[in-house]
């Protein structure tokens, strides 16, 4: 066998080596030590925003490819030690992939390289630190990095000679390469033996299961989960002891436990309708929170940072933070640097989650309610905030040091204006948009800023009530002057948290609430808002505990703002009046579910903010029963029209219903059916058109309030009369598409800056420099990781058109995957569908007159953006492509999106869409016609599109063989590992250079002449009126 | 494919390959070894190791703890590994630098392999067997840093006379250059094997008499702080 340098040659030529080549001979010589960890190195060098970028394309090379090398895995460990976004990344990839793997009976080499990683992935982004006293090597590196990088080798003869050889080699004669190849041995040295392989994942069964699980019991459409759930009950033993430390301990000083608890306790109250046993909920099942774990762990944090619980402690309060000092002293700049990152990382994910779990308890809400119940939610998530959280894929620190020594600090989420968000208009789901406010560079892990500072006194105080300090080194006061109420919540946790995962046990084990007269049956009640709603997901619940990432003294908290704005403002009057019809309203419903009347001589002009939202997700809740309900009774009696449309909606997807609808669980729904919440149907309808109501009058308050407040609230002054106006005229706007069925488009149509500077301008970050926003859309229920595939894909596409020079134009939009069924999608601003340009007449922008020159600068950017989508779409078979999938911008461009079919498919296989790409007649005519120059233009830029993208094939084609290995994405499922080899056939690599002339002429001819594009899209039109 | 030719199984043809762990992709016939390989068993005391015997007996074991710093049962599992990628118990030279060639795929490692070989191969006698290997393991691992450069002094002492040349230092380090091709960047002044022999005699040949006793090894390795951190490649790690 010859030796590989020549290839050494080729990987040392600066132009040929780049990720793809890396990524492409690590799948050529997967088990070639030598090969694979000299690429590695390569990679390493890379820029971290590089890395990124095709993260997702190593992880799937790591998952699918087993070697006997353990290079690109120790990689993948080194980078995500080193950045906190491929961490985080890594975490939710590997999550996905293992509830992928999860599903055959099999353990694989796979799964257990999931497992692995995921575990590594854990420990990076949560594990502790080590005890204080710096480790000898602490000085080197960051301790925890030295305690990964110090496990011992195993018994493997062959790296163990390699490493005595390489210790011989690099004394005296070449110490670089023992630096390298030493670590080489290393790491092939620390490869698991096969038997002690399995012995250790069970070993972390524990763990690896509750990552796992939350994906699927959170879905709770799995029915093949069952292994998941048996490894799910050992979650809550380790919660229990987790936490119940802490309750033991003083809770009523440093106890934040039961802080946290203590205030869904006075918001339980001052909500009308729901008894308190749904707090616990969330602390019953909290094993279906992925973070159970570090739930668990930030509960256990002092709550210093609400003003509300701090002031009426104040001594404990100062007295912690004078231990806070001391302790944090004990801690060395590497360990304190660690406490940031794992605390910024564990915000950023609980983030996250809660966006997700948003979206999933809108599923269950009517439609017509979405939107408040949103903004009602958002409420909740933006008092909260500023917190130590960013945008990942939006965030463009790398957490490397740049060249003067410091990393580029990520940018802080600060706000989330509530009103600015909207439910998406979907069939079956409810993914929804939102605006992210962020102020860049605000966000590092330097101890010695005054803002971390904060940040680390509550880290390490935590940290050292978590380690078990004794009580009597904690100065406070135990127990004295702490409430009641609070006690008694400790000591249902303590009842309660051994039966986590026995839903309806804990139901009936807990204790009466503080509001008399709850009726005894009303835990069966809880019990099927629980089971509504999926174990996770009480609309009570406090899903996020971001509290003790607060910075405090810097900025002002949203809350706070809020609440000044809320209480200044008067309501205004028939509002108040409509409200107390709307309050006597949901007393008598209450009533007539059996709810505890709320309490009648509360105000209403003194509603908080918080109540408000409170209200509205209590509001929410009930229409979920009352839905429920009503289905149950319409396929119970067959005579009785579904007319209404979201009792229409068959249940099946409603998170937790399936017990509606499965025979065996007959006992349960009969006795829900005979109990009182048997209600008339009309009645039942009735009931829940008032609740919607009483939502949307809720929703409208508050709008009205706030837009009030917005005016005066002062830290930019609208000072002429039309600014105000000109707001007043946009909430009105809001308002009133509220009430459409679609408000979706009409949001699309104000343009991206003006609604950039009118959140600016309402918002108290707005003056600040760095203030600059992001548009999201939150998905759930769908997997996003085929549309994340094809953006990454046309994005090579979009990078060798820049690098050719081509003209050719596609839009890449970032997409942040989450879980197996979630993720973040980038909201394509300024554009809107086709589909809604032509129902509804909105057009994104107007283009002037076809002589002017803001016509034929559109004209050409219609024809640049043909032409990239048309040679993407054909490619990469890209189909489905009806108008609402294409989307036309500001500037005159098309922009694809919607990616479910491709490489391969297309939808019900009806082989419809056969044309090549789509090429409306309309399309030509907007270029000027078959003789325009527009149009000539176009063709020529198809041309040298699809010349460049054959020039580059390699680089595309080495991406989807990557991907085509054991993939789960339905891309793949036609071909196979074939798919590839079909994508090389339309590249047309051999074809002659006046062949592709003619080549790319037929199929620009024959996408004209299909009448099978005209044909699909009159299908979509009949089958979905979709024009 | 790569999981099962590296976990072969144990205990089966055993005595028939002497290195049935080592992926067949890689010919053997690449490079001819410079001495013909010894199978045959010698009698250094672990020679019946070569049955099928998983464990090592009370006597080899007390031998081993006599002589190197690891306890019994770090020696069982470090024998179950060694006869996992050696089945037979004893090394040859072939079988030695076909290990090297999965790590160092893009250049020659045959030579720098039969100088390192010679350095395990304490009696002489062509093959590494347990004892050999777990010595030298123990030393790199957990000796002190003297015995370290007492070690690493042998293979560069290619005549076994007490003193390095200039010469002897050359053919090491050359041989190093040709094992690693060009995947390890250099810099300027030691970018050839000359340039860095040069470097070496510049640093810890004191009297400037082109050779170098064990005491000028000693001392001016430890004046180079990458010569220490490269023998504490293993400290903590075995």
């Amino acid at each position: 066998m010859a030796t590989h340098g020549l290839l050494l040659r080729l990987f040392l030529s600066p132009e040929f080596f780049t990720v793809h080549t890396a990524l492409r001979y690590l799948t050529i010589y997967p088990d070639n030590v030598g090969i694979t960890y000299y690429l590695t190195r390569r990679l390493k060098e890379l820029d971290t925003q590089e890395l990124t970028d095709v993260w997702g394309f190593i992880s799937h090379l790591l998952v699918t490819r087993p070697t006997k090398s353990r290079a690109v895995e120790s990689f993948v460990v080194d980078i995500i030690k080193r950045s906190t976004h491929l961490a985080m990344i890594t975490l939710w990839f590997m999550q996905a992939a293992l509830r992928d793997l999860s599903s055959s009976p099999n353990r694989s080499q796979s799964f257990i390289i999931c497992q692995r990683v995921l575990h590594k992935c854990h420990e990076i982004i949560f594990a502790d630190l080590p005890p204080p006293a710096p480790a000898p090597y602490s000085a080197l590196s960051l301790p925890f990095q030295s305690r990964f990088s110090r496990k011992k080798v195993k018994p493997h003869f062959e790296p163990a000679v390699i490493g005595i050889s390489m210790i011989l080699a690099g004394t005296p004669g070449m110490p670089q390469l023992t630096e390298i190849m030493g670590q080489v041995a290393v790491e092939q040295g620390r490869v698991e033996e096969e038997g002690t392989q399995l012995k250790s994942v069970e070993a972390q069964d524990e763990e690896v299961a509750s990552y796992g699980s939350p994906t699927s019991s959170r879905l709770s459409l799995d029915e093949d989960a069952d292994d998941m759930d048996e490894l799910e009950e050992n979650q809550p033993r380790r919660n229990f002891n987790h936490s119940s430390p802490a309750l033991v301990r003083l809770p009523g000083s440093t106890g934040s436990t039961n802080l946290g608890r203590r205030r869904t306790v006075e918001a339980a109250q001052t909500a009308p309708a729901l008894p308190l046993h749904l707090q616990h909920f969330r602390r019953s099942t909290q094993s279906d929170d992925p973070l159970g774990q570090l739930d668990a762990e930030s509960i256990a944090t002092p709550y210093q940072s609400t003003p509300s619980i701090s002031s009426a402690r104040p001594q404990p309060r100062s007295a912690s933070m004078s231990m806070a000092d001391a302790l944090l002293g004990s801690y060395d700049m590497p360990s304190q640097v660690h406490l940031l990152r794992s605390q910024y990382c564990r915000s950023e994910i609980q983030f996250l989650l809660t966006l997700e779990n948003i979206s999933n308890r809108l599923l269950v809400v009517p439609k017509p309610a979405r939107v408040s119940a949103l903004r009602a939610e958002l409420t909740a998530l933006n008092h909260k905030l500023p917190a130590e959280v960013c945008m990942p894929m939006w965030c463009s620190s790398s957490d490397t040091p740049r060249p003067h020594g410091v990393p580029q600090p990520h940018h802080r989420i600060v706000r989330i204006p509530p009103s600015e968000s909207v439910v998406l208009n979907s069939a079956e789901r409810a993914p929804y948009m939102l605006l992210i406010e962020i102020l860049n560079d605000e966000l590092d892990f330097d101890p010695a800023k005054r803002g971390n500072k904060e940040v680390l006194k509550k880290i390490v105080l935590k940290e050292n009530e978590r380690k078990g300090a004794s009580a009597d080194l904690i100065p406070f006061n135990p127990a004295a002057g702490r409430p009641a109420k609070a006690e008694y919540v400790a000591d249902t946790d303590l009842v309660s948290e051994p039966q986590n995962g026995l839903k309806s046990t804990v139901v009936i084990e807990t204790p009466p609430t503080p509001t008399s007269g709850t009726p005894p049956s009303e835990e069966e009640e809880m019990d099927l808002v629980e089971q509504l709603y999926g174990a996770a997901q009480s609309l009570r619940s406090q899903p996020i505990n971001l509290s003790d990432s607060i910075v405090l003294p810097p900025t002002p908290k949203n809350r706070d703002l809020d609440m000044a704005a809320w209480s200044r403002s008067v309501p205004p009057s028939p509002t108040a009046v409509e409200n107390g019809h709307a309050m006597s309203l949901s007393r008598s419903t209450s009533q007539g579910m059996g709810m505890p009347s709320p309490d009648p001589s509360r105000e209403l002009a003194s509603v908080s903010l918080d109540e408000y939202s409170e209200r509205m997700r209590t509001a929410a809740i009930m229409l979920a029963q009352l839905n429920a309900n009503l289905a149950q009774h319409s396929m119970g009696i067959p005579g009785i029209p579904a007319g209404l449309p979201d009792v229409s909606v068959p249940l099946r997807w409603l998170p937790g219903s399936s017990w509606l609808t499965r025979g065996g669980d007959q006992n349960a729904t009969d006795g829900q059916t005979n109990g009182r919440l048997r209600l008339q149907y009309s009645e039942a309808a009735g009931i829940r058109d008032r609740i919607m109501k009483e939502m949307m009058d809720l929703e409208e308050e508050r709008m009205e309030r706030m837009k009030e407040n917005r005016e005066d609230r002062g830290m930019i002054r609208i000072g002429d009369l039309g600014g105000g106006m000109n707001t007043a005229e946009d909430e009105g706007i809001i308002r009133r598409e509220l009430n459409k069925a679609d408000p979706s488009a009409i949001v699309f149509s104000e343009s991206w800056a003006a609604k950039k500077s009118r959140v600016r301008q309402g918002s108290p970050y707005g003056h600040l420099v760095n203030w600059d926003c992001v548009s999201v859309i939150v998905k759930t229920g769908a997997d996003l990781r085929q549309e994340q595939l094809a953006t990454q894909l046309i994005r090579e596409f979009k990078r060798i058109w820049e690098e050719e020079n081509c003209a050719c134009w596609v839009r890449y939009f970032r997409i942040l995957i989450t879980g197996a069924s979630s993720g973040l999608v980038e909201t394509i601003t300024d554009a809107v569908s086709i589909h809604s340009i032509k129902k509804e007449g909105i057009c994104p922008a107007t283009y002037g007159d076809p002589s002017s020159a803001k016509f034929a600068r559109a004209q050409r950017n219609f024809a640049t953006s043909l032409a990239g989508y048309s040679v993407v779409t054909y490619l990469l078979q890209i189909k489905d492509r009806h108008n609402g999938n294409i989307l036309l911008d500001r500037e005159g461009r098309l922009v694809h999106i919607d990616f479910g079919f491709m490489l391969a498919q297309s939808p019900g296989n009806l082989g419809f869409e056969a044309a090549p790409f789509k090429l409306l007649p309309e399309y030509v005519e907007v270029l000027g016609g078959i003789e325009g120059p527009a149009y000539l233009e176009f063709r020529r830029l198809f041309r040298e599109g699809f010349e460049a993208a054959r020039k580059h094939c390699d680089r595309i084609i080495t991406l989807v063989e990557l991907m085509q290995k054991d993939s789960t994405l339905p891309c793949f499922a036609a071909f196979g590992e074939q798919t590839a080899s079909h994508l090389r056939d339309r590249l047309q690599p051999a074809m002659t250079h006046s062949l592709v002339g003619e080549y790319v002429d037929r199929l620009i001819d024959n996408s004209l002449g299909s009448s099978w594009t005209r044909l699909y899209d009159s299908y979509q039109y009949y089958s979905q009126s979709i024009l | 494919m790569a999981s099962q030719t590296w976990i072969a199984p144990r205990g089966r043809h055993k005595g028939t390959h002497l290195v049935r762990s080592l992926p067949k992709r890689e010919s053997p016939t690449y490079r001819p070894p410079p001495r013909p390989s010894v199978s045959v068993l010698d009698n250094n005391g672990l020679s019946t190791m070569g049955k099928s015997q998983s464990k090592l007996s009370p006597e080899q074991l007390a031998d081993l703890q006599k002589n190197t710093y690891f306890d019994k049962k770090e020696l069982q599992q470090w024998y179950k590994g060694f006869r996992k990628d050696c089945p037979s118990g004893q090394l040859d030279k072939a079988a030695f630098s076909t290990i090297y060639r999965q790590f160092f795929p893009f250049g020659d490692p045959g030579e720098f392999a039969d100088y390192v070989f010679n350095v395990f191969d304490a009696n002489q006698n062509g093959t590494i067997d347990f004892k050999e290997f777990i010595c030298a393991l123990s030393v790199t691992s957990r000796g002190h840093l003297d015995e370290k450069l007492k070690w690493a002094f042998q293979l560069y002492d290619i005549d076994k006379d007490g003193t390095i040349t200039y010469d002897e230092m050359l053919q090491i380090v050359q041989s190093i250059y040709k094992m690693t091709g060009e995947m390890v960047k250099l810099p300027s002044d030691e970018d050839t094997p000359e340039k860095r022999v040069d470097k070496i005699f510049r640093n810890m040949d004191r009297d400037k008499d082109a050779k170098l006793t064990f005491d000028e090894f000693v001392e001016g390795s430890k004046q180079d702080p990458t010569i220490v951190k490269a023998l504490s490649l293993y400290d903590g790690l075995v």
